[in-house]
């Protein structure tokens, strides 16, 4: 072969620089989902964003934030893969203080119908890991996630991490419709459909407030690094709150919370 | 009342596309925009739209579209064998793509054929038509852009705006000629090493650089299966990976060792191995050839993947810079001869 395989495009002691073709770079700070690597991905992702808008940086089109590694869709004629590497190398050392705090989580409580119709797999959650149907409910909104990464569908929120007595694999036999709403979990992850789609994890609620409008802009409701709290809600509220207008509408605010 | 571009038959799949919808990748939202983004550039200019202005992509033959109220002008940029006819059902006229065409109000074009591709792309005149979270293109599956965020079906009215088409309408017809390059024949897809080349056996990388495969009929704007060689990885483990990035050119190789190369429409993430990224100057090939066209991949280093982009941009800009009046209008000779050559050559060239 004439050509020299070389796929590292550079290195720090925190990452490596991965080429997705000719216009994407690949920061990868490990290989599992782990709290610790969501976290530099998006203290990185903050600080890039930092350096487009306070320091001019031209050539960055748009960055993806991912478990354990964040993409940065550039245009090489603008800003070369080296200069790419030098400003991410610059932005990323340990004198760069200014950004690291810069990241504001938004905190949302969001309520969730828990069990019945809406959460078909409650039940063999609770046989499969030992527990009680409340038990489980009260593990599950007794904590608070993280939004690890949006991807899957538009809209879809990787949450983690579900606590850990709730570990299971996904369902051997995964669902052609999944509806929209449900809350589901598989391994650490807690996930929110926005819309129905075939889906392998364990349903176990449903959360009736639109995880995606396209009218609204931003049109996701969550966001990368953004915590969240579920609230278990009965089934009359549910109702109310699947037919409310204001629900669907574009005040999104009230399921924001100033206490984290 | 309003001027339209009415769609008669829908064809296979119909949308309309721009460039893409860009920076929402954060948010699971894809790109979608023109599989081929030099035919989108190229269609445009012909009829005088901007660049960017939103382009009908279609596959297959079956689509037909007919002026409402005033004359528009479309243009249709594709492979050279592919067959359109203008007129009406009782007259049909037949044309090569890769030019314009003026459609006399109540006139309609049909696509009969895409020819020896799978998708052609017909730019419109004065097309006019909203953009939805800062593109038009049609992303179905979160109904974005497009008329009503879906492809098209018969009976949509794609709006044009009046001023614009009826000024541009009386101009001759112009034709382009599409370099080698972009019309991608080729049978080689250039790409990238990783980002997880290094999942497999040495085996498989010698049949990823080695065999011959081929485009399966399991294609789509989402991504395009292929048929050949197994790609080994280079153990159990490394088959699958914590999800992350995908982009349009992903080559991911799942647990069946079968390539899939993603395109435009694909998600924004995956949870499989990726052992190269086909360029961007290479990877409209996928979305234009037909199931059961060959390709083999290349390894290439990244400064010699930007050179060849900024040469496509050249090509497209020598392109655009050579349009000609239409010499010669329709391809069957019998109805030719029925027909005023001098027709649209004259008129206000």
């Amino acid at each position: 072969m004439s050509t020299k395989i070389e796929q590292v495009a550079g290195a720090s002691d925190d990452w490596i620089a991965l080429y997705a073709g000719d216009t994407t770079l690949v920061v990868q700070f490990g290989e599992t989902i782990e709290h610790s690597i969501v976290k530099k991905v998006t203290i990185l992702n903050t600080r890039i964003q930092t350096a487009i808008t306070s320091d001019n940086v031209h050539g960055i089109l748009e960055t993806v934030p991912g478990f354990r590694s964040l993409a940065i869709v550039y245009d090489p004629h603008i800003l070369p893969p080296d200069e790419l590497l030098n400003l991410l190398r610059r932005i990323d050392s340990p004198d760069n203080k200014s950004s690291k705090e810069a990241f504001e989580p938004r905190h949302w409580n969001l309520p969730v119908l828990y069990g019945s119709g809406h959460g078909p797999d409650l039940q063999s959650v609770a046989q499969l890991t030992g527990l009680e149907s409340n038990d489980v409910i009260e593990l599950h909104s007794g904590c608070t996630f993280t939004v690890y990464m949006l991807g899957f569908l538009p809209g879809y929120a990787f949450l983690g991490d579900t606590p850990e007595e709730l570990y299971l694999p996904r369902r051997s036999e995964p669902r052609l419709r999944v509806p929209a709403g449900s809350v589901a979990i598989a391994m650490q992850l807690t996930g929110i459909y926005p819309w129905e789609s075939p889906g392998g994890w364990h349903i176990i609620g449903n959360c009736p407030i639109p995880m995606f409008n396209a009218d609204l802009s931003p049109p996701a409701l969550l966001r990368s690094g953004d915590k969240v709290r579920f609230t278990q809600i009965g089934k009359d509220q549910f109702d109310a709150l699947a037919d409310e207008p204001d629900a669907t509408g574009p005040d999104r605010t009230h399921w924001l919370t100033s206490d984290p | 009342m309003n001027a339209t571009l009415e769609v008669v038959r829908a064809g296979l799949l119909s949308t309309i596309q721009d460039k893409g919808r860009f920076g929402l990748r954060h948010l699971g939202i894809p790109w979608a925009g023109a599989l081929c983004p030099a035919w989108h550039i190229v269609a445009n200019a012909l009829v005088g739209n901007a660049a960017e202005a939103p382009v009908i992509e279609c596959f297959e033959g079956g689509l037909q579209l007919q002026a409402c109220c005033q004359s528009i002008r479309l243009a249709i940029v594709g492979c050279e064998s592919a067959i359109l006819k203008t007129g009406n059902d009782a007259a049909w006229k037949r044309y090569p793509p890769n030019r314009t065409l003026t459609l006399a109000a109540g006139e309609s074009v049909h696509l009969s054929s895409t020819g020896s591709s799978r998708h052609i792309v017909i730019a419109v005149s004065g097309i006019n038509i909203r953009t939805h979270l800062g593109s038009s293109s049609t992303y179905a599956k979160a109904s974005l852009g497009g008329l009503y965020g879906e492809s098209l079906t018969s009976g949509d009215q794609i709006p044009i705006s009046q001023a614009d088409s009826a000024a541009k309408a009386k101009r001759a017809d112009l034709q382009c000629h599409l370099p080698t390059e972009l019309r991608y024949l080729s049978t080689q897809l250039r790409a990238i090493a990783g980002p997880q080349f290094d999942h497999f056996s040495s085996a498989g990388v010698n049949a990823f650089l080695e065999s011959n495969y081929e485009i399966s009929s399991e294609a789509d704007r989402m991504g395009v299966r292929l048929n050949g060689p197994v790609i080994e990885h280079r153990d159990s483990k490394s088959k699958d990976i914590v999800s992350d990035a995908i982009v349009p050119g992903s080559i991911q190789i799942p647990g069946t060792g079968k390539p899939i190369v993603m395109l435009n429409d694909a998600h924004t993430a995956g949870g499989y191995p990726k052992i190269a990224t086909v360029i961007s100057s290479d990877l409209p090939l996928l979305g234009i050839q037909r199931a059961g066209s060959p390709c083999q991949f290349k390894l290439i280093d990244i400064n010699e993947a930007i050179a060849i982009k900024g040469q496509i941009h050249t090509l497209i800009d020598q392109c655009i810079g050579t349009f000609t009046p239409c010499i010669v209008n329709e391809l069957d000779t019998q109805t030719l001869l029925s027909f005023n050559l001098i027709d649209g050559v004259t008129d206000g060239a």
